[in-house]
This record gives structure tokens, C-alpha cells and sequence, in this order.
């Protein structure tokens, strides 16, 4: 036999073979041979490799080197680097989807390292099209053995003992099929392998015919042996050519090799096979119907009983097994039963494979035993979810499955497990879905397909469906009524319970389950009339504007930037926006999440174009509102949310009297954000503007102190509290009481009072969000040598803004990620040192980040003489919340009444912002207070009999133009003020851009406002 | 022998009930007096499962199952109904009327519509569920019949009955989900398909998705309550099939054949097209009142007296002056036994006439002469026995044309159980089945029978093919297939066409006749061969000895006359031509055909097909069956008995029979010798 010195596995599946893995090949030979390393080197194609995305991809033996995406331009390099220098080419290796790291051998690549595989055991090693390969990693063995030496009871006895059950999704014990079919009498038996793999997004089977096409017939002829059959049809679509090739070269040899046919291995056991192709309905993958669809007619399900095991195929008994099931049974008999079910859960024994798509890193085949948590999969295997969007839900068993939500990420992968979340195992196609996804427009896609595919044999699966789908795209296209949640639910329960075979009885269950689990998404669409996932279109403009909470007009002002039009501009923000600049420096912009140009390159600069307005466009002139109206309110709280329905007010013609606790208006705008993020005149212009709409503002004024509630709600037809969660929350740690352990509000204040508070030399600041960044950024302007930040969990999963911790890292902060204090240590009160302990990364938590775990024996100390506490924020109430009839939450928030944004449980109370949030965005505060002013209006003009109001607004002409063409082009990047500059003081860090730059950041905006007819 | 079947004890809504293995929840709770609704379900087809009407909750599990195809189990419990259940079937049902056009008013099915009745009977009195107005094509290329998907709810019991009935399989469901319709073969028109026209489909479809064109209006029908069901048979072409009438003030609104799973007929109640819509056509003008046809050639109605008067009176001038001689008659044998043997009395014994014949005495000539060439007397085979033959010979026949029915068991049987069928002859009757199909004119049949003769004869290549008969290389090659499979079939049957028959080759029919002999006599000691004749009574009529051995032909100085008719076609009355001759000819018809007005000079009206009853002979001669009247005649014709005892009475001739009944026992009498 010839040895070579070395081995290309290269990936000949169908998806690698679509990327491009012949041409590489073909130039792989030719290269190899115009080198003269043909007789060293030897390329093997082989069935799939399980990475699909990753094609076309090549694993180099024996280093076990794997390439991807090799395209046949690649191949000269390719050789002249491993094959001639021998060096690795590391431009073509897998990078780690966080850190960019390459990661050289197959072994290594968690996708690979974190599987464990049994049916998938000969993928990419083998050449399909080979019988001595398969033979050479025991293929037929297991074969030989049950038919030389088994029974056909010691055949069953050994599946059911393995604990093998039906992959093709039921999950059904495979030796009790088999057993029932074995005692059926009769002469005739079938041996049925179904290969109508038809689920969106599923490719488990395609993938072992292609790969290791042996293994399916070694299974079926042990089956055969096992019931006593003599003709067996391996139903596969017509849309699977080259499994379809593959199998039919697999049985030709194994035919010749006396291993199917007549008199097999000499044993006068007899079985023939044939294939039969399918025309690619989805109902043919249940098991009548595919019976009936060999038969010869029209592919729709009998009702049973009889069952196939009395009467299946032209009504002999019959067993159908999955491609899978059957490419376990060989390995089975030769292994054993114990060897099988030693993984696994109690009840579901073995491995599955599952085909990871949608929106995660790393797209393929992975096989894993069954009970692995989904989060496994979904983060270690699958690498996360890609640019670096959150998980919202996998969906599992196609599109008669269910979503599995974000707080079920540490759920054990087992029949059992996945029925009890609503889902079902089905063949194992397995759709990661990120925030981006609406789960009323995915239970609709999904309903769509289930309609399209029904055979129309029974009315529930065929009209029911249908009828569903009708209400599901009502809700998408914003025509979702009051009772069509419950009308789906009924006719879901109807349709169950009904239907003739599984697919109909399935199809509801992306309903069912999404219903479980995001049933606020379908109250959105229908009562709010908002998509939360931005997703279906009838209704919004943009995206942007959907995911703005103040549904800001983004084309339009992005439109006028571009036609020089500034001042338009900016009256198009104030419409929705009272703090424009402050919004251009400190929004999370959650617009730019949605931004359709990300599909394309990256999002556009939304916040710094509108900052850029700003900036550069002299701010309209605001008259003092008009007194039109007898009612008085109070708005209880000067911060953005107060502020904000103080103007509206105004604005209707109320006379409002805005109440604060300190001398200045802003509140955590002012309080809370630094004057590096936010300069303060632009701060006090923006506050002042509102103000002298006509507003009396009552400073160093504190309700329940200086006036009394209870006359507050007499003097004032309505009150509004905008109160937000002015206190840290305290650590509860030993030492927490002692000199120098602060609370980032409480020290933030005393910053942005101008009381410069001392700080220490060496401070920890303890959290991850955005308070933590502040105060710790502002430490480090205030003198502080050494600013350390204690995260207990990773980067990733901290909540403040990307932008902000760069900035911080920039500034020389140091960030201690997996570590949180135990103890305050100090010496006459003072604090001396913080101890901390590591952490672990361990289950996931109903948010979907991993729990932090403390890991024993991990304390260590930080030698600091201050802390910041930033870890969460509370509200204090200036008055009895129970006396004044006010609901207040568990999390000592107030509780707003169902059915309503701001309304409290007291008559004309109203209540907005962090108070009934708790901490959230400036933008946020700005929706509440929006919603606050409409909501006051709106009741009392319900009580005088009213007309709803009208608002009367300035129409402004919006260019319209669209660049027929869009160019990749990267993002503006805003100038900063150097580090060491900027770090001596409070001056602002972010610089505006410039005219040329805003100009083309603004050209990028694709302009999905317009509708092109 | 017996086989005993094993009881089932189950508890359905809280009864406990026996019944036979193997039945289904439906069936017991049916045979136990519990109603459970159904749609798809047709007593007469296999069992579907596919509306979910019939829905039952077995042992207390949420799901559940359809009843018309879940089987019975011992110590079963079964509860029909309960709010759930209802719920169940209430939804669903609205989802099939919001499905597609189900508005009731607008609908030509609406008052006899088994969707509007389960509607009514579940109150649902509205919609919960909105309409999705999809749009489906309307097929109206039928002459009798439409096809509305837009009414589907695609039951599938038109599939069912086309395949499992008629045997032809031209239905079948195409597309997936909401898209599914009926299609017919692939996707064709009514009348571009293979469709043969039967409307058995029409007649188990459960909504106004297959109409008839007939009398569809709900003006005209009214509710099926009102309707009158008259179970008869029909009378058209001679294989009785046995049918329900239905009748609403004196009109008749449908024919339906008597559809079950086994009627002890190979039909199993199909009915055809002709005998489920020819009565339903206009069919021409009626005559209801007696007419003369004065000197100047116009006509003039007359009063019973008058006319009575005139044609006994010439015929009893004839008879006297002139003798029988001198006097024809001439009947349709579309008539019953009753009406035929009147007639030939009448003429023979009444009036001494000296030729009385049928119109398609002809044929019967020329079988006679076949029979007689046999040198033995030879018994047709019964048509009840082509399912059980292995080879099928139709020589010269459009069987779909004459006996459609008979075209349908052809094509039934090479598809259930690969009957042989060969066609020697200008159409083809069951066009995808036919394996042997020999497109040859009908003069050149004799000359393939002559050959088939002796190919069998063992001359080995039977290859002596006339150059007359003129066949190319493929129906060469055809006709020895043909030879071959007929030397290998073991119980083979020969059916001739009416028209082959009608050749006057004795010689030729001899042949067949012999052909038939080679493999013996059915198990009935018949001949294998059946002769189709060309009119609903034609053996009756052959049996009675009306169709005469003596054929009248325009020759002889005819004085006078009398034609007895009972159909509106009017194709057969050219044999009228050239009988006329001077002499005075009286015609007895239920219609005026254009036709007649210069062949006759007297018409007394008579009753039409429906509104008579009366006994008739099926086409083999094999059995006689009994019509009931359906219709009353119109007001002012008097029915064939009284007319003949007023003639008979004015000629001075009294026949042997007092009554109807009477009459009735003396044509079985004659019918059975």
C-alpha cells in the first residue's frame, strides 16, 4: 500500500460543495501536481464536515490543521506555505468570534472539541463513496455480527436496552417499533428509511447520506433481520441529488461486496433495497404519508390504526425509521448496548444531531449528548450569537417546534425537557434567533410555511391554519384586534387536538410557544401598535424611529443634514425631542441597533449627526406658551422626565408648577452625568428654554418637607411624579459602612454640585454600568492615582455603553472582570482595603448571561482607600405611597395601573421615569414624561367631555432623495480630546465632528422612510 | 358458510353497546341510534377522516379522534358529545365556511345541501371567524354539470366515488394548503378530461361545489324536505339500473342513482350520465291533445271522440276493404312489456295487421339469423358478468354511447383487477385503460373476426390478416396480442356493438357466436357473448315476438297504419319514410317531433317515459324489472290502457286482459317462455 506523508481531508458535502470545495480541489490537484507532491500528499473528498458555514473547508493530516473558506485562489499560497515551508497559513484558520484568535487544529475549535460524536463519527474522515473506508472504521460490522450471531429477539432486545429512540422527532422507542413489526404476521415486511428531511434549516440527514451513506443501510439491514423484512426503500426528496449519487454508489457496492442483496454475508438472509425520491412535500416526511407516496398516490396521511406495524406500506407491516436512528443501529449492535446509553439523560440515551442555524457564530452540524444544555450549544458550540446582538430564542423540531426563550438557556436537550418548554426535538433543526427577531412574525413565518405545506386532507390543518395565519399577519401589518390572542389560542387548542397526522397537529405549537413566552410582544403589536423587535414594518416609517422610545423622525433630520439645512433640522427634534443636545452626547441610541445600513457595512453615527445639528444650527426661538386652560398641575421632579411633561403641558396650555429638591432643574442630567460626557451650558440652555415656556419652578423644594402632599393634591388637578431613584444601593457586604465606601449617585452629586469631594488615592469602583463608568472616570479627573473597576462578570455582559468603557480603558482605568468584594476591610472606620473574591462563570440567568459563581479560595485584596458603589440605583418616596393610595412594586417602584404608561392607583396621579422604571436611559425619561403629559391631558379632558387634543405642528418639507447605489463605507468616528489632556480636568471629551464628515455619515442613511411605489 | 365474528363491548355517552369487531366508533354509535355528524363519511365509499366532523373523545384524552376511521376496542368509552366536542366541531365548521364561498343564499345547492344542514344542526347562525375570499376557478364546460371550487370543501368523497365507484379515477386533490383543489386528470376542464360524464360525484358531493345544471335553482327545487322520493329504475338503455326519483309538485327535480358499498349489482348504484340527466333535458314539444292533420297538410287539434273515431274508424275501413294485409304497425321498443304487448295485440288480433315490427327489428333479424347459423340455440350472457370475465372482446361499440355503464365496469375492471379488455372498432370506450385497441372501421370487423378465427385455429401466426381489412404494422402487431391472449383466457366474454349487429352479415355474427363457443358456456350455461342492443326495451321487445322476422319495407301498397312512440328523439322515425305511400297513418306519441308533421296524419297523445309505469327487460334479457310512474301525465291524455281499450273496443276487439295487472302477468308470462 502506498503511505503518504500527508492527508487532505477536503469537505465534499452540499454545502461545501457550493462555496466552492470542487474548484478548490481541482486546484489543489493541479497545484500538488505541478509541484510534484502528488506521490507525497493525497486528497480525500470527503461527506460533510458538519461546518458548513465555514466552507469550503479543509482539515490537513496528520497535524489535523483545519482550513476554511480555501476558495481555489487560495491554493497556491496554501501549499507553498504548509506543504512546501511547512508553516501553517494562518490567514486561512478559524478565528474565535470574540477575540479574533486563531485557533490552528480541528481538535481545538470548541465547535469540534465540544461534540461528541457517534452518527456523525466518520464525517470528513471518510470517502463516501468507498466501501473499504467505511469498513476500515468497523462499518458492517455490526451488521455481521447480528446477522451471524444474533436473533432477531437478541436484535431487538439489544436496540430497546440501548434506549435508541426515534430521531426523526417523536422520539418514539425504536426496538418497541421494531418488536411490534417483528410479532405482526406475515410474509412480506418493509424496511422504510425516511430521508424527506424537510424543515427550514435542517440538513442532519442530508448530511450523514452524503458523509456516511453505509452506516444508513448497515442499520437498515440489521432492522430487516430484526422484523424479518426481505425489500427496504429509502424514501429521499428528489432535492438531495448528491445523497441520492452517493447512497446509490453505497448500495451498488455493498451489493457487490455481498453486503445487500441475496444471501447476505452467506447467511442466506436476504435484503434488497431501493431508493425511492420524493417530490419534496413536507407532509411526506410523516410516516403514512410517505407510505402512501411510495405507493404510488398522492402523498397524504391514512388515518391509523391499522399502524405500520400491522399495515403499512401496500399494507404489509412495516417499519419507517429516521436516517439517523438507523446510522446509530450498526454502532449499537457492535458496541453494545451499555456503551450507547452511557450517555445521555435517564430517558433519552445517545447523542443527537442538531443543524445550528440562524443567527449564531458558527453555523453546521453538531452532535452532542442528548441533555446538553442549550446554552452549550448555542455559546460554546455555536459560538455565540453574531455581532454581538443578544440571544432571544432558538427554535427547535422546524417550524411545527417551538422557541426556546433566553431564561431556559441552561435547559438539559432531551425529548422530555424540550416537550415540557412547549417545543419538540423534531429531526433536530435548531434556529438561533437574536433580538432582532419578532416572535409574532416568526410564529407567523412559521405558520406560513405549515399553511403552504398542508396536504388539505383535514379541515383543521388546512383551514385552521390558514384562519391562523390570517390573524397572525392582521397583528404584523398592525391590524390586531382585542381577542385575537385568545382566538389564537382557541383555535391552536383546536387545531391539536384535531388534526389527522403531525403536522397538523404540530403546526400550531410556534404559536403556542411564542405565546408563552413573549406573549407581551403580541399585546404590543395589538394594543401599543409597536413591533418591540423592530421587525414588522406596517408599523413604522424606519426602524430607527421604531426603536427610538421618542420615535424621533431620524430620515427626516439625517435628510435636511445632508441638504444643509440645519435649522429645519432642528426644529424637526424638538417636535419629539426637548434635549437634543443633551440626547447628541448621552443617548444609548438604541436607533442605531436597528439601523438597516448595518445590514450593509456599519450603523449610522444617528447620535452624532444629531449632535451635529446642535452644534451647528442656532436653536429655535421658543415662544412662551399660551395660558389657555383653568387646570393647575405639579410635576413633582425637575429631572429630563419631569422636565419633559412640563413643556408638554405648557405647550397645551396648562399651568404647570415643576417641584425640585435642589437649587438647580435637571436632575440626574445634571446630578448624575459628568460634565466631560455633558458640559453644563449646554445643559442649562436646553433647561432654561423649557422653563421660559411659562413654567414656575419651585426649587429647593421637597415634597413632604417643604409642602405637604396632601396640599399638593388639592391645590393641582393633577400630579405628576417624576421623582427617579435618587439613592445607591448598598452593597450589604461587611465593611459597608465604613469611611470612604460611597455610592456612585451620592458621590456623582457631590461632583456635579461643584463640591469637588476629596478622593482617594487608589479607588475601586464596583459595577458595569454606566454610573460606575462616570464615577470612575470622574476619580480619576478628581486626582485619583489608580481607578479600578470590579466587574463580576465579563466584558460583554456589562450593561454601560461600549463607547464609555473604551474611553475609560483609554483613560488608564483598569477593569477586574469575574471579581466582586466580599468585605470592606479598614482601620478606624476608614477603609483601607476591599476584598474581593473571583468569579465563575456558571448556569445562565433568566437575562441570558452566565451567573457569576464564586470560586472557592479565590479571595485577594485591593489595597484602596476608597469604593464607589455602583450597583444599582432606588427611589425614595417623599411621602406615604400607601397613604396617598399609590401602588408601589416589589423592587420599591411604583406601580403603574394595567392599561395605561403613567397612570398610578390614586386618582390623578401620575407617575413616570426611573421612579416606576428604575435607572434607565435620558431618552427613556423623555417617552415617560411625553406619555405622562398625554395621559394627564387626555383624562381631563375625559372628564370635562372634551375633544381629544390635536397638536398643531409646523410642516417641514423633507428632501427626497435616494442614492440608487450604496457603497461599503465605514462609520464616522467622532474626535476626542487627547487621554492625558482630558483626563485633568472636566472639559468635554467628544469633539463634534465636522462639517464634511457629518455630511457624509448623514449621506450614509439609506432612507428606508422612503416608499418607492 | 358463516364466519363468526367477535363482539366489542364499549360504553359510547354512557350506554354500554354490542357490536361486531372491526366496525368503527361511527358505525356502532349509528347502529345504536347516536347521531354523530360527518361530512366526508358516504355510507356508499371508504372511509376518508378527513373533515374531523365526526370527532369523539375516547377514554377522556384531549385529543381526539375521528370516528369514521377509528375502529372499536373492548371496553372502549366513547362520548360523542360534550361542550368541548362541540366547541371542536363549531370551529371547524366555521373554518370551512370562512374557507372558501359558502354563502348560502347565493348558492343553486342551498335547501338540499348536507354543509347547510350540519350548520343548522350545530347553530351555527354566524361567523366568528372572517371570510378569507380566496378565489377558485368555476369549470361549466360540462353540459350537465359545474364544478365550483369556491363551494369545496374538499371532502374528497367526489375522489372517492370516481375511483372507488365508477372506477375511473379522473378526480383527484392537486396543489397543497390553501391552494388544494379537485383537479380532474391533470388539471384539465370537465370536458377536456376523461371524465365520462356520470355525476356520481355531483350526486355524493355535500355542498353546491357539483351541481347540476338542471334544475338547480333553489326557486324550482325548493328544500329537499318538500321532495317526493320515488325509488324505480331506469328504463333507458336496458341495464335497469335501479334509482331514486325525486319529485316536487308534479316536477322533477333529480335523478339519483341508489349509491351502497354492495347492492348486488357490479355498479353499485352509479347511474350514468343519460339516466341521471336525460329526463331532466327539455325534451321537446309535448302533444296534449289529439290532432288531425287536415287536406292542406296544417293541424288541428281534435277531440278524443274525433280521433278515436278517425283512426278506428280508417283502420277498420282498411281492415275490411283491404284486409291485414294492407296494415303495419310499428313500435318504439323503448316501451314497456305492458305497452308493447297492447300494441301488438291490438294490431294483430284487432286489426289483422298483417306486419307489426319494432324499429330496431332489423338487428333483431340479423341475431336471429346468427342464432340460427349456430345450429344451436344460444342464450346471451348476462352484462352482471363482465367484472368476473379475464378478457373482455367489444367488437364495433361506443359502449359509452350506448351502455355507458357497461364502458365504466370495462375500465373498472382492467384497473382492479387487469381485466383484458380488446377493442376492435371506430371509438374507443374507456380511452387510457385499453391495452388491445384495434381503430378499425366497422365493415372491416367481419374480415378481423374471420381472421381471429383462424388464428385461434392454431394456423400459428395467425397471420393471414386480409389486405382488405388494411392494418398497419402496430395494429398487426395488436391483433396478435390480441389472438394471444384470447387463446390464454379462460373466461372470456365477446359484447357486440347494436350497430354491428345492425350489418345484416349473418356469416359474420355466426363467427362470433362460434368464437364464443371455443371457450365453453358461462357457468349459467349462457353464451359468452352479449349483444347490445339499441333501445331500453329492445329484448322485451325481441321476446314478445313484436320485432318481426318479416321486415316491412316501402314496397307494399300500405293503407294504413299505426306507429306507437315514446320518445322525444326523433332520430329513428326516417324509418317512417316511404311507408306512407297514400294510406292513412295514425301516430300514438307523448311528443310532437318536427318530423312527424308530414310522415303521419293523426296523433293521439299519449303519457311520456315517467309518467308510466310498467315492466321492462334488461338488454341481456335476463330479468325483468318494474318502472313506477314518477310525473302524472298532463292533464287531458288519457294513458296508453285507455287508449288501446277505446280503440280496441271501436275496432270491436276484446283482449284477454281485464286490468293493468292482468297485462302485466300475461308480458311476464310471454317474457319468461
Amino acid at each position: 500500500m502506498k503511505v503518504f506523508r500527508s492527508h487532505i481531508l477536503i469537505c465534499g458535502g452540499t454545502g461545501c460543495h457550493a462555496s466552492g470545495s470542487l474548484e478548490a480541489k481541482k486546484a489543489l490537484l493541479a497545484e500538488l501536481d505541478k509541484r510534484g507532491l502528488a506521490g507525497e500528499i493525497k486528497v480525500v473528498e470527503t461527506g460533510c464536515n458538519g461546518f458548513c458555514a465555514m466552507g469550503p473547508v479543509m482539515v490537513v493530516y496528520p497535524e489535523g490543521v483545519m482550513y476554511m473558506m480555501v476558495q481555489a485562489g487560495d491554493i497556491p499560497e496554501l501549499v507553498e506555505e504548509h506543504f512546501v515551508k511547512g508553516r501553517v497559513l494562518k490567514r486561512l484558520l478559524y478565528k474565535e468570534p470574540l477575540t479574533g484568535e486563531a485557533i490552528p487544529t480541528m481538535q481545538e475549535i470548541p465547535f469540534f472539541a465540544l461534540q461528541d460524536l457517534r452518527v456523525l463519527r466518520n464525517r470528513g474522515i471518510i470517502d463516501p463513496e468507498k466501501i473499504e473506508e467505511y469498513i476500515a472504521r468497523d462499518g458492517y460490522a455490526g451488521m455481521a455480527k447480528a446477522l451471524t450471531e444474533m436473533t432477531p429477539d437478541a436484535i431487538i432486545k439489544e436496540v430497546m436496552d440501548s434506549g435508541l429512540r426515534g430521531r426523526g422527532g417523536a422520539g418514539f422507542p425504536t426496538g418497541l417499533k421494531w418488536r411490534f413489526a417483528s410479532q405482526s404476521p406475515g410474509d412480506i415486511k418493509y424496511v422504510l428509511c425516511n430521508a424527506d428531511e424537510g424543515d427550514p434549516g435542517a440538513f442532519m440527514d442530508r448530511s450523514v447520506l452524503e458523509a456516511d451513506p453505509h452506516a444508513v443501510l448497515e442499520g437498515m439491514v440489521i432492522a430487516a433481520k430484526a422484523i424479518g423484512s426481505h425489500q427496504g426503500y429509502i424514501y429521499c426528496r428528489a432535492e438531495y441529488p448528491l445523497a441520492i449519487h452517493r447512497l446509490n454508489i453505497a448500495i451498488d457496492q455493498a451489493k457487490e461486496a455481498g453486503l445487500l442483496g441475496s444471501d447476505i454475508l452467506g447467511t442466506g438472509f436476504d435484503f434488497d433495497l431501493e431508493i425511492y425520491q420524493g417530490a419534496g412535500a413536507f407532509v411526506c416526511g410523516e410516516e403514512t404519508a410517505l407510505m402512501t407516496s411510495i405507493e404510488g398516490k398522492r402523498g397524504m396521511p391514512r388515518p391509523r390504526p391499522p399502524f405500520p406495524a400491522i399495515a403499512g406500506l401496500w399494507q404489509r407491516p412495516s417499519i419507517l425509521n429516521n436516517v439517523e436512528t438507523l446510522a446509530n443501529v450498526g454502532q449499537i449492535i457492535l458496541r453494545g448496548a451499555a456503551w450507547y446509553a452511557g450517555v445521555g439523560t435517564t430517558k433519552s440515551k445517545g447523542t443527537k444531531v442538531f443543524a445550528l442555524t440562524g443567527d449564531v457564530n458558527n453555523i453546521g452540524l453538531v452532535e452532542v449528548p442528548m441533555g446538553t444544555p442549550l446554552g452549550t450549544i448555542v455559546y460554546d458550540i455555536g459560538g455565540g450569537i453574531a455581532k454581538g446582538k443578544k440571544f432571544k430564542a432558538a427554535q427547535l423540531g422546524g417550524p411545527s417546534g417551538g422557541m426556546i426563550p433566553i431564561q431556559h438557556l441552561n435547559a438539559p436537550v432531551d425529548y422530555e425537557k424540550v416537550a415540557e418548554l412547549g417545543a419538540i426535538m423534531g429531526s433536530g433543526g435548531l434556529i438561533v434567533m437574536n433580538e432582532d427577531s419578532c416572535a409574532v412574525d416568526m410564529a407567523r413565518f412559521f405558520m406560513d410555511f405549515c399553511k403552504d405545506e398542508s396536504c388539505g386532507k383535514c379541515t383543521p390543518c388546512r383551514a385552521g391554519t390558514q384562519k391562523m395565519l390570517e390573524i397572525l399577519t392582521n397583528i404584523c401589518n398592525g391590524k390586531g384586534k382585542e381577542g385575537d390572542i385568545e382566538k389564537l389560542e382557541k383555535w391552536a387548542n383546536v387545531i391539536k387536538n384535531t388534526a389527522l397526522c403531525g403536522l397538523g397537529q404540530t403546526a400550531p405549537n410556534p404559536v403556542l410557544s411564542t405565546l408563552r413566552y413573549f406573549r407581551d410582544e403580541y399585546e404590543a403589536h395589538i394594543r401599543e401598535k409597536r413591533c418591540p423587535a423592530v421587525v414588522c414594518s406596517a408599523f413604522f416609517k424606519t426602524p430607527c424611529m421604531h426603536a427610538c422610545p421618542i420615535n424621533m423622525d431620524i430620515p427626516s433630520y439625517l435628510a435636511l443634514i445632508k441638504a444643509d439645512r440645519l435649522e429645519d433640522a432642528y426644529k424637526v427634534l424638538l417636535k419629539t425631542n426637548p434635549f437634543p443636545s443633551i440626547c447628541g452626547r448621552v443617548c444609548n441610541h438604541k436607533c442605531e441597533t436597528k439601523c438597516r445600513r448595518s445590514t450593509v457595512d456599519e450603523a449610522v453615527g444617528i447620535k452624532h449627526l444629531k449632535r451635529y445639528i446642535t452644534d451647528n444650527a442656532a436653536r429655535p426661538r421658543l415662544e412662551k406658551a399660551q395660558l389657555t386652560r383653568k387646570e393647575k398641575i405639579a410635576v413633582i421632579g425637575a429631572g429630563p422626565s419631569g422636565l419633559t411633561a412640563a413643556r408638554d403641558l405648557a405647550l397645551r396650555g396648562y399651568a404647570v408648577t415643576l417641584f425640585d429638591q435642589f437649587p438647580e432643574a435637571g436632575g440626574m442630567l445634571r446630578w448624575g452625568i459628568p460634565a466631560y460626557r455633558l458640559p453644563r451650558e449646554i445643559l442649562d440652555q436646553e433647561i432654561s428654554d423649557i422653563l421660559a415656556l411659562g413654567i414656575e419652578f419651585r426649587n429647593n423644594t421637597k415634597v413632604g418637607v417643604d409642602v405637604a402632599w396632601e396640599e399638593l393634591r388639592v391645590a393641582y388637578t393633577a400630579v405628576y411624579l417624576a421623582i427617579g431613584a435618587q439613592r445607591s444601593a448598598r452593597s450589604g457586604v461587611e465593611g459597608d459602612g465604613l469611611k470612604g465606601v460611597d455610592g456612585a449617585i451620592e458621590f456623582l452629586r457631590e461632583v456635579n454640585l461643584g463640591r469637588k469631594p476629596k478622593v482617594g488615592k487608589r479607588v475601586a469602583v464596583v459595577g458595569g454600568g454606566n454610573s460606575a463608568i462616570d464615577a470612575a472616570r470622574s476619580a480619576l479627573r478628581l486626582g485619583a492615582e489608580t481607578v479600578t473597576i470590579v466587574y463580576r462578570r465579563l466584558r460583554e455582559d456589562m450593561p454601560a455603553q461600549d463607547d464609555e468603557i473604551h474611553a475609560a480603558e483609554a483613560e488608564g482605568i483598569k477593569i477586574e472582570y469575574l471579581a466582586a468584594p466580599v468585605r470592606f476591610q479598614g482601620a478606624d472606620g476608614r477603609l483601607q482595603s476591599a476584598v474581593c473574591q473571583r468569579m465563575a462563570l456558571g448556569e445562565f440567568d433568566a437575562s441570558g448571561r452566565k451567573k457569576p459563581v464564586p470560586l472557592i479560595d479565590s479571595e485577594f485584596s485591593l489595597d484602596v482607600d476608597q469604593v464607589i458603589l455602583a450597583i444599582g440605583q432606588e427611589a425614595i418616596f417623599p411621602f406615604d405611597a400607601g397613604r396617598a393610595g399609590i401602588g408601589v412594586t416589589r423592587r420599591k417602584l411604583i406601580e403603574v395601573v394595567k392599561g395605561s404608561k403613567t397612570a398610578t392607583a390614586a386618582a390623578m396621579v401620575f407617575a413616570g421615569g426611573d421612579v416606576v422604571t428604575g435607572p434607565d436611559t435620558v431618552v427613556g425619561a423623555v417617552a415617560a414624561g411625553h406619555h405622562a403629559a398625554a395621559e394627564i391631558d387626555a383624562a381631563i379632558r375625559l372628564r370635562n367631555g372634551e375633544a381629544p387634543y390635536v397638536p398643531v405642528e409646523e410642516e417641514i418639507a423633507i428632501p427626497m432623495v435616494v442614492d440608487e447605489e450604496t457603497q461599503e463605507i465605514a462609520r464616522v468616528c467622532i474626535p476626542e480630546v487627547a487621554c492625558l489632556e482630558r483626563i485633568k480636568d472636566f472639559r468635554e471629551v467628544e469633539l463634534g465632528l465636522s462639517k464634511e464628515a457629518a455630511l457624509a455619515e448623514a449621506s450614509r442613511c439609506l432612507r428606508c422612510d422612503i416608499q418607492i411605489e | 358458510m358463516e364466519t363468526k365474528v367477535n363482539k366489542v363491548k364499549l360504553t359510547i355517552d354512557g350506554k354500554e353497546v354490542l357490536v361486531d369487531e372491526g366496525v368503527t366508533i361511527l358505525e356502532a354509535a349509528r347502529q345504536n341510534g347516536i347521531k354523530i355528524p360527518t361530512l366526508c363519511q358516504h355510507e356508499a365509499l371508504s372511509n376518508w377522516g378527513g373533515c374531523r366532523m365526526c370527532v369523539v373523545e375516547v377514554d377522556g384524552s384531549p385529543k381526539l379522534v375521528a370516528s369514521c376511521v377509528m375502529p372499536v376496542r373492548n371496553g372502549m368509552g366513547v362520548v360523542t358529545t360534550n361542550d368541548y366536542i362541540l366547541e371542536c366541531r363549531r370551529t371547524m365548521l366555521e373554518f370551512i365556511f370562512a374557507e372558501r364561498n359558502h354563502y348560502c343564499m347565493f348558492c343553486p345547492q342551498s335547501g338540499d345541501c348536507e354543509l347547510q344542514n350540519l350548520a343548522y344542526e350545530l347553530q351555527m347562525d354566524h361567523l366568528t371567524v372572517t371570510f378569507s375570499f380566496n378565489k377558485f376557478p368555476t369549470d361549466v364546460t360540462n353540459e350537465y354539470m359545474v364544478i365550483d371550487h369556491n363551494r369545496c370543501i374538499l371532502c374528497g368523497r367526489c375522489v372517492r366515488a370516481c375511483k372507488e365507484i365508477v372506477g375511473a379515477s379522473v378526480l383527484n386533490f392537486q396543489n397543497r394548503g390553501p391552494k388544494n383543489l379537485i383537479g380532474m386528470d391533470l388539471n384539465q376542464s370537465r370536458e377536456q378530461s376523461t371524465c365520462h360524464g356520470d355525476g356520481v360525484c355531483m350526486q355524493v358531493c355535500p355542498t353546491g361545489a357539483m351541481v347540476n345544471r338542471y334544475r338547480s335553482h333553489y326557486a324550482v327545487k325548493g328544500h329537499s324536505k318538500d321532495w317526493q322520493p320515488l325509488e324505480t329504475v331506469c328504463s333507458q338503455c336496458g341495464l335497469l339500473c335501479p334509482t331514486v326519483n325525486f319529485v316536487k309538485d308534479n316536477n322533477l327535480i333529480k335523478i339519483e342513482g341508489r349509491l351502497t358499498r354492495t347492492n348486488g349489482r357490479p355498479d353499485r348504484g352509479q347511474l350514468c350520465r343519460k339516466g341521471r340527466f336525460e329526463a331532466l333535458k327539455n325534451a321537446g314539444i309535448r302533444l296534449d291533445s289529439p290532432m288531425v292533420r287536415s287536406g292542406s297538410g296544417t293541424w288541428k287539434t281534435a277531440t278524443w271522440d274525433d280521433i278515436l273515431k278517425l283512426v278506428s274508424g280508417k283502420l277498420n275501413d282498411v281492415k275490411k276493404k283491404e284486409g291485414g294485409e294492407a296494415i303495419f304497425g310499428l313500435a318504439s321498443s323503448a316501451l314497456s312489456n305492458e305497452e308493447l304487448v297492447l300494441f301488438r295485440d291490438f294490431m294483430t288480433q284487432g286489426c289483422s295487421a298483417a306486419y307489426v315490427d319494432t324499429f330496431d327489428g332489423t338487428h333483431f333479424r340479423a341475431v336471429s339469423d346468427a342464432a340460427k347459423e349456430g345450429k344451436e340455440a344460444f342464450r346471451e350472457a348476462s352484462w352482471k358478468m363482465i367484472p368476473e370475465a379475464d378478457m373482455v372482446i367489444l367488437l364495433g361499440e361506443d359502449a359509452s354511447q350506448s351502455q355507458p355503464m357497461i364502458s365504466t365496469l370495462l375500465g373498472k375492471g382492467f384497473l382492479e383487477r387487469g381485466q383484458k379488455v380488446a377493442v376492435l372498432g371506430k371509438t374507443d370506450p374507456v380511452p387510457p385503460y385499453t391495452p388491445y385497441y384495434l381503430p378499425v372501421v366497422d365493415s372491416a370487423l367481419p374480415l378481423l373476426v374471420g381472421a381471429l378465427k383462424t388464428g385461434l385455429k392454431g394456423s400459428g401466426d395467425g397471420g393471414k390478416l386480409p389486405a382488405k381489412a388494411r392494418l398497419d404494422a402496430d395494429a398487426v402487431r395488436v391483433f396478435h396480442e390480441i389472438v394471444k391472449a384470447f387463446s390464454e383466457s379462460a373466461n372470456p366474454l365477446f359484447i357486440v356493438g347494436e350497430k354491428l349487429a345492425g350489418l345484416e352479415d349473418p356469416a359474420f355474427l355466426a363467427d362470433i357466436v362460434s368464437l364464443a363457443k371455443q371457450k365453453g358456456l358461462c357457468p349459467d350455461k349462457s353464451s359468452r357473448l352479449i349483444i347490445l342492443k339499441p333501445r331500453g326495451n329492445s329484448a322485451g321487445a325481441w321476446k314478445l315476438g313484436i320485432s318481426s322476422s318479416k321486415k316491412i319495407s316501402g314496397k307494399s301498397k300500405w293503407k294504413a297504419g299505426l306507429v306507437l312512440l315514446g320518445e322525444p328523439d326523433d332520430s329513428y322515425l326516417a324509418a317512417l319514410e316511404g311507408l306512407k305511400g297514400g294510406g292513412f297513418i295514425a301516430a300514438i306519441s307523448p311528443y310532437f317531433p318536427e318530423s312527424l308533421s308530414d310522415k303521419v296524419d293523426a296523433l293521439i297523445p299519449k303519457p311520456a317515459w315517467l309518467e308510466e309505469e310498467g315492466t321492462f327487460t334488461s338488454v341481456d334479457g335476463h330479468e325483468t324489472a318494474y318502472k313506477q310512474k314518477s310525473l302524472r301525465a298532463p292533464a287531458g291524455v288519457m294513458d296508453s290502457w285507455e287508449i288501446f281499450k277505446k280503440l280496441a273496443e271501436r275496432v270491436g276487439f276484446k283482449p284477454g286482459y281485464r286490468s293493468w295487472k292482468d297485462l302485466s302477468k300475461k308480458a311476464e308470462h310471454e317474457i319468461k317462455k
